[in-house]
């Protein structure tokens, strides 16, 4: 750890903790016995002998130790005698033996017997044991178990980073409202995406001023629910301490993340799903403060139009009055100029060929036309191209 | 080892891309029917010859290495089929001898191994008795090869070395394995060890041991003890590992050694197949010869199509050409004369020849093509997705994409789906540009603007060909030279349908 250039105060404070300890008396020889008994293990070869028809004992096979002198080696042999026949890549017969440190008692029973072959290596290989039975300094072992996390995250992401997609470490603020984020992504997805060799669609967004709603129309399979979870993804990972998909972004500290999505109707709760809906989202304005942050994907799709154009209105009333962060993904156009904090985004399509997707979200007037209508001027059947064609 | 009866110097690929274009070409040349008589309802040849058939060769010396095997075969087409018969005998054994579950186990891969590498040896050994017995009556490069090679590689004294060590392997004297220590001390990276020179050394330490002279150390697992010997036959799984591999991989060796063999015999078999039903037809065949790609040669008598003899009982009409420098042949005339049919044999001679085989003429000679093209005109569209012209344009583009100089592109009724003034516009901006681009173009058209038109222009590498119509409107199904005519006498078709009822009404 000597060589890196360190930052962060744990690192530091441990770092500081280790050069002390390397320069105990206890673990410098702990550190020199070791290794003169791994290279004075290393040195040790045996052959085994299994018996064949002949035995030395009457119902029982021998296994006979003795040290290695040399002898060739058979599978080479092999090979080469057969080498002439060597076509091309042919399949790996080996077999993957457990790697496990545990012995059978064959095995055991072995390596007594090779002890006896090199008996001065393995008798200070036990009074090495003995004396060294509470080597594992507290501290350390601590520090083992907790690396991990950042071990783990950090390779993860390098599988992303390997394809081009970027990280940063966001901006964090409890206080400051307005957010954006660069080139973000949904990790979950992009993970599938990159095992399938596809390419990763990122998204931008942000809000300003009073804005604080995202409100997230357009063509189904467009991408609407994963800008959702790459928002709460973002949100999510920068909280604890994480860097975020994205090239750059300032995201808000929220106390609480709550989400909403479609769920599977369960009998056992006895509702109807809209109710089961209402339900749920009463559970979260209740516990949510001004600092919350709420996801909402396709609420109140099992009602009418009119009635979900109603509940939905009065659901964004209540987060704008608790000034929440919010995400909602409806398709619902009527939500996306509700008012002064709402952000209407809207997944788009090739305009030549409406059927393909961008998976891009955009800032976009939401009209409930944009798939349809370039459907219809591919074939020249909007309203003005008809009117134009049809002479009166 | 290898058989190298297909090219000199390289393996057939049977996994090989083939052209782009082979659907096209065999649905266009009706190769299927060509297929299935050479396969006779063997499926590796059929695999074999379509593949072979469909990847043309362009050198020439490539192309004379083939015909000079199949020579030697046609002469001698028993030695090749009881070779061909051990082959798939040897394989169809080793099939047999499968590994199931028991793959997980070494001593399982080497029992199964040592199984299989004695048959093989079996089968190698017949292999090298016939190679023996016949090797003087095989005239070409390729046989010569192949059989020095068996004799040289497959010898008294390499059958022997080989059996002694399948006998070792049997262990009967026990099982020699050198280990170090891994982590935890456990026992890692066992090999299988062979003692030095003649009388191996373990055997005699075992004699020593047995003689009590030898005070060693020695670990005891008794018959009772159930868990003991499972970790013994592990302990010898683990010794058998690399040898097991060793053997299983040299056995596979050898099986993909025979496995070529039987792949690269079936382009053979399939040609003898051939011409043993066009033998019993009456219909001859003969040996091309091919020249340079940049030369512009087609001369032949007698070509027929080889895929209509295989379907006709009676014999068919053949065609004779004298094309030197010719790029483009423009074919009109009478419907059903024998238009399509011509254009076909042109296309299957060319594919035949330039895979080394026989050709379906009692001569014939022309320049090998870089690929080869066909487009024809194609029932609707189904898919609904595309009109005709737009589909034969965007067929046509897809060719222009990959057609190179020195090609061949056969069409029959081409750019014939919209009316004939724009049909022969777009015929003849192709077909010029084609031309130009030194492809050599084979075209069978309806469109009198377009034939005609080439005709006036009187291009000296240009030639007509007129299917025959005699006076009295019946067909010989020949092509002669001549100018195009404005009628194909669809009214000769349209009477023959409508005979008996003409005559009800008088």
């Amino acid at each position: 750890m000597a060589a890196v250039d360190l930052k962060a105060r744990g690192l530091l404070a441990f770092r500081e903790y280790l050069r002390d300890y390397v320069k105990s008396e206890r673990f410098i020889s702990l550190l020199t016995e070791t290794e003169k008994l791994k290279a004075a293990l290393s040195t040790v070869q045996y052959c085994l002998l299994i018996e064949g028809r002949r035995t030395l004992r009457k119902n029982a096979i021998g296994i006979h130790v003795r040290k290695y002198e040399s002898e060739k080696d058979y599978s080479a042999e092999v090979e080469e005698t057969f080498a002439k026949f060597r076509q091309g890549a042919v399949k790996d017969y080996k077999i993957k033996f457990s790697t496990g440190v545990e012995m059978n008692h064959v095995e055991a029973g072995i390596l007594d017997l090779v002890a006896k072959l090199y008996p001065d290596i393995f008798v200070s290989l036990d009074h090495y044991c003995t004396i060294n039975s509470n080597y594992l300094n507290e501290t350390i072992g601590l520090f083992d178990r907790e690396i991990q996390f950042y071990l783990a995250y950090l390779e993860h992401i390098s599988l992303f980073r390997k394809a081009g997609l970027k990280f940063c470490y966001p901006q964090v603020s409890a206080a400051c409202k307005e957010i954006y984020s660069h080139d973000g992504f949904d990790m979950a997805l992009a993970y599938k995406l990159l095992t399938e060799d596809s390419s990763v669609v990122c998204n931008d967004f942000y809000l300003k001023g009073q804005e604080r709603i995202f409100v997230v129309s357009g063509p189904n399979q467009g991408g609407k629910t994963t800008f959702a979870r790459t928002f709460g993804q973002l949100h999510y990972l920068s909280a604890i301490g994480c860097p975020v998909p994205g090239r750059e972004a300032k995201l808000f500290l929220a106390d609480r993340l709550f989400t909403h999505f479609e769920r599977e109707e369960k009998i056992q709760n006895l509702n109807g799903k809209l109710q089961d809906d209402l339900l749920r989202i009463r559970a979260i304005l209740n516990n949510a403060t001004p600092n919350s942050l709420v996801i909402m994907n396709e609420i109140f799709t099992s009602t009418t139009l009119q009635d979900a154009v109603f509940l939905s209105k009065q659901i964004i009333g209540k987060i704008t009055e608790l000034d929440l962060l919010c995400v909602c993904v409806t398709f619902l156009d009527e939500l996306a100029s509700l008012n002064e904090k709402t952000v209407s985004l809207v997944s788009t399509v090739v305009l030549e060929n409406p059927a393909l997707r961008t998976y891009k979200i955009i800032r976009r007037q939401a009209d409930g036309l944009s798939y349809a209508l370039s459907v219809a001027e591919k074939y020249g059947l909007t309203y003005n191209c008809l009117k134009e064609r049809i002479k009166s | 080892m290898k058989a190298f009866l297909m090219y000199k110097d390289r393996d057939f690929d049977l996994g090989r891309q083939l052209p782009w274009n082979e659907q096209a070409l065999t649905q266009d040349l009706e190769l299927n029917t060509l297929f299935q008589a050479m396969g006779l309802g063997d499926k590796l040849i059929l695999e074999v010859v379509s593949k072979a058939v469909l990847s043309s060769l362009t050198d020439l010396s490539e192309i004379f290495y083939r015909q000079d095997i199949l020579k030697d075969c046609l002469k001698n087409p028993e030695v090749i089929r009881d070779i061909y018969a051990l082959v798939g005998e040897a394989i169809k054994n080793e099939k047999k001898n499968y590994l199931s579950i028991f793959s997980r186990y070494s001593t399982a891969i080497v029992h199964r191994s040592l199984d299989v590498l004695g048959m093989f040896m079996n089968m190698l050994k017949k292999l090298r008795r016939i190679a023996d017995e016949h090797a003087d009556e095989f005239e070409a490069e390729g046989f010569q090869t192949f059989f020095s090679m068996l004799k040289q590689e497959l010898t008294e004294e390499y059958f022997t070395a080989v059996e002694d060590h399948l006998k070792e392997m049997e262990f009967r004297d026990g099982i020699l394995i050198s280990a170090e220590l891994g982590q935890g001390n456990k026992g890692t990276n066992y090999i299988l060890r062979k003692g030095q020179g003649k009388r191996q050394s373990f055997v005699e330490w075992l004699e020593r041991i047995f003689a009590n002279k030898l005070a060693g150390y020695t670990y005891f697992i008794y018959d009772r003890d159930e868990s003991g010997l499972r970790a013994l036959s592990d302990l010898k799984d683990r010794g058998l590992n690399l040898v097991a591999n060793a053997l299983a991989q040299s056995a596979d060796h050898i099986l993909s050694f025979f496995t070529m063999l039987q792949t690269e015999l079936a382009f053979y078999i399939g040609c003898l197949n051939l011409q043993e039903q066009l033998a019993q037809k009456g219909e001859p065949v003969c040996f091309p010869v091919p020249v340079s790609a940049d030369q512009r040669c087609h001369v032949f008598q007698g070509l027929y199509d080889v895929c209509l003899a295989l379907t006709l009982d009676r014999k068919t009409v053949g065609n004779t050409l004298d094309a030197e420098n010719i790029d483009l042949v423009i074919i009109t005339g009478a419907n059903q004369g024998g238009k399509s049919t011509f254009l076909r044999s042109i296309g299957l001679a060319q594919l035949m020849m330039q895979c080394g085989m026989f050709v379906p003429a009692e001569m014939f000679s022309a320049n090998v093509c870089e690929g080869i093209f066909t487009h024809y005109k194609r029932e609707e569209d189904t898919a609904m997705n595309s009109g005709k012209l737009d589909e034969e344009l965007s067929r046509m583009n897809a060719i222009a994409d990959k057609i190179t100089a020195n090609s061949l592109l056969l069409f029959n009724e081409s750019f014939a789906a919209t009316n004939e003034r724009e049909g022969a516009e777009i015929a003849r901006q192709i077909t010029c540009a084609l031309v130009e681009r030194a492809i050599k173009v084979y075209s069978v058209t309806h469109l009198y603007e377009f034939a005609h038109g080439l005709y006036l222009q009187g291009k000296e590498n240009a030639l007509f060909l007129r299917a025959e119509r005699e006076p009295d409107g019946a067909r010989t199904f020949k092509l002669k030279e001549g100018e195009p005519l404005q009628t194909s006498f669809g009214g000769d078709l349209y009477n023959r349908v409508f005979e008996t009822e003409n005559f009800a009404m008088n």
